[in-house]
């Protein structure tokens, strides 16, 4: 799926990156901290799956990163 | 000539001697009692039965406004003792010259603009951590840690930390790490690549009193790395259910699972299910999603859901929260600053390798608190999961408002929890052990098997109250600080259990060791009146005192034994003992 939105970055668990998307749901980003860090407070186009897995997050639905573009 | 009188005439009413023995036992269960917080106890306060430090006072001013002395720390009250947030107060410590203490008192105490002024009162502890930033941690002291190690520190209990793994930094004792199992990589290297897990580790055990850095709630139990996050802090139900698995069968009593998602997985919720009946505690984080609804896992039938808490006991704004809600503890609320969130050693940010000391907020932090006061009851002989549970909520402290989906039982409180299981139990113990004794012996007089000038000597009573773990009475005034007396911590009935293995368990909780006992002080023709047969027949009381506790409270859990049946087999284990004791003061019949 493709979703475009902010990242943002939450002070939760040691640091989370959420995309606040333009959907109007919030996402749990998965994937390389470096990458999503440089993302953050940017609008992005981010390709990826909803995953159904768990993790420290506990925050609302995950989105594993396949890839992130600014724009 | 006794054998011919009726029961009635040789009824012998109790001794002189046995009377002041009960007379003198309740007076210190009283005494204990008050000590040991027999009853509910509110939201841990500062306490005024410490020493004062000599030369701070601490003011409570309605308006900023000059202090005599130095002012070395103040701050705004947002909601003062009554709760009344429209009227801000402002907490202000001052020094002044040691020996003006009272002086200054008298005089700020009639002032107007002073709500109230004391003494900064030291509290007697016998055991404070040395590690320097410890004062940093109010976490710890919110969940009853600092008191509640005068008594524990965890020995014996493996706790295992299902997460992004542990990492061996250098304020962790590589001695405590259990080995583990990396179920994302399939191979034993559990190390942590996140930061995650190895604060969620900290938090339970943390070396404490090494001089170094910060201390942990537990910090004498083992830490089982089990790995099922990756290095993104996500893992799948699989591996989560396979950890769980993994973890309770290499030993692990306490299991951590500061994780969760909004899926309910068959296979995870079986894994806990199998957990609870082998005999752990499975403490799960609520979750963060700052919402009424509980994540999974620990929304399933068998989990210890954590909600999370702020330094002032409020639910942090993160935290979620429902009916499967069972306590609250502390995981920060860096809404208040930085230094509001939780402190322990874990990986620097962005680093597989370097160490940092880090302020974490979110209920996988508040659960550690939870997981680490379990592994402290656990270590206390309570084997039961069910009665570790339960003695946590019990004894935890009134939440800021009443709220059960907020707070579940109330605020986590390790010292109470830890008090009720030494000091608590053992009042109970022993009432039941010399009730049995003492019914025992009147009877024995009744039927003509005892005379009625014969009395229990010293040892007599000296073996009950061991039998009885009755110097567990005295383990919150310290018993850390003494080898021995941690180890009388716990009743006799428990040690093979907690020293040996849970199969040993079988030994301690029946009446094996005082029908063992029996048999050689059976030899002696009147046991009551060798020094080791008292010794015996009173340890048979005590034990049978034991047993019946364990049974009524169901404190005990043994390998293999249906949980239905434990009661049963205890109640039974009890009469047995008891009937030992009697046995040994029939011994001969008076004819």
């Amino acid at each position: 799926m493709k979703l475009s939105g902010t990242v943002e970055f939450v002070d939760l668990e040691g640091g989370l990156y959420h995309l606040s998307a333009d959907d109007g749901k919030r996402y749990t980003l998965i994937g390389s901290r470096g990458e999503l860090k440089a993302a953050k407070g940017a609008r992005v186009e981010v390709e990826g799956s909803l995953d159904e897995g768990f993790g420290i997050g506990m925050s609302g639905p995950q989105l594993r990163v396949a890839s992130i573009r600014k724009i | 000539m006794l054998g011919t009188m009726t029961a009635g005439t040789l009824r012998a009413r109790l001794g002189l001697r046995e009377r002041l023995i009960v007379a003198a036992i309740a007076l210190v269960a009283l005494l204990l009692c008050g000590l040991a917080g027999c009853s509910r106890t509110p939201a841990p306060v500062l306490g005024i039965t410490g020493d004062s430090v000599p030369g701070l006072i601490e003011v409570e001013l309605s308006a900023p406004a000059a202090l005599p002395g130095k002012v070395i720390d103040q701050e705004a009250q947002e909601d003062d003792l009554f709760g009344d947030a429209l009227s801000p107060e402002y907490d202000v410590e001052i020094e002044v010259e040691p020996g003006t203490e009272a002086q200054v008192l008298a005089q700020l105490r009639g002032r107007a603009d002073v709500i109230w002024a004391e003494p900064v009162v030291r509290y007697q502890r016998l055991w404070v951590p040395d590690d320097p930033d410890f004062s940093k941690q109010w976490h710890l002291k919110a969940a009853g840690a600092e008191r509640a190690w005068d008594a524990t520190r965890g020995e014996g209990v493996t706790v295992a930390v299902i997460d992004t793994g542990i990492y061996p930094v250098d304020d962790l004792d590589p001695g405590r790490l259990a080995k583990g199992w990396n179920f994302v990589g399939h191979n034993d290297d559990a190390r942590d690549d996140h930061a995650h897990g190895t604060h969620v580790a900290g938090t339970i055990a943390q070396s404490t009193g090494n001089g170094k850095g910060v201390a942990g709630m537990a910090p004498q139990a083992r830490l089982m790395p089990i790995k099922v996050l990756s290095a993104s802090g996500s893992g799948t139900s699989h591996d989560i259910a396979e950890g769980i698995r993994w973890a309770v069968d290499h030993g692990a009593r306490v299991l951590n699972l500061s994780l969760g998602g909004g899926a309910r997985s068959l296979a995870m919720e079986s894994a806990v299910a199998y957990a609870r009946r082998r005999g752990a505690v499975v403490v799960c984080a609520a979750g963060n999603s700052g919402s009424r609804g509980v994540s999974y896992p620990a929304a399933y039938r068998g989990s210890f859901a954590v909600s999370a808490v702020g330094p002032k006991g409020r639910l942090a704004p993160y935290s979620s929260f429902g009916p499967e809600v069972a306590i609250a503890a502390p995981g920060g609320d860096k809404s208040q600053g930085e230094e509001a969130g939780v402190l322990q050693q874990t990986l620097a940010e962005g680093s597989t390798t370097e160490a940092d000391y880090r302020w974490f907020q979110g209920t996988s932090m508040a659960t550690p608190h939870v997981a680490g006061a379990a592994a402290l009851v656990m270590s206390l002989g309570v084997s039961n999961p069910a009665a570790v549970e339960s003695l946590l909520k019990s004894t935890a402290s009134t939440a800021p408002e009443s709220n059960r989906e907020k707070y579940g039982a109330g605020l986590l409180d390790a010292a109470a929890a830890v008090r009720r299981a030494t000091s608590g139990w053992g009042l109970w113990r022993l009432a039941f052990a010399i009730l049995g004794a003492l019914f025992a012996l009147k009877h024995a007089r009744a039927v003509g098997q005892v005379r009625a000038s014969e009395k229990p000597g010293a040892l007599f009573w000296a073996g009950l109250g061991f039998g009885a773990g009755a110097l567990a009475l005295l383990a919150p005034l310290g018993a850390e600080r003494i080898p021995l007396l941690s180890f009388l911590a716990l009743p006799p009935a428990a040690w093979p259990q907690r020293f040996l293995t849970p199969f040993a368990g079988y030994l301690g909780w029946s009446a094996l060791v005082p029908l063992a006992l029996a048999l050689p002080a059976r030899l002696s023709a009147r046991p009551l009146q060798t020094a080791f047969g008292g010794l015996v027949t009173g340890l048979a009381f005590g034990w049978a005192g034991t047993l019946l506790h364990a049974a009524l409270w169901r404190t005990v859990d043994l390998p293999w034994m249906p949980s239905l049946l434990m009661p049963f087999w205890l109640l039974l284990s009890a009469v047995f003992a008891w009937v030992v004791g009697r046995g040994l003061l029939a011994r001969e019949p008076l004819r």
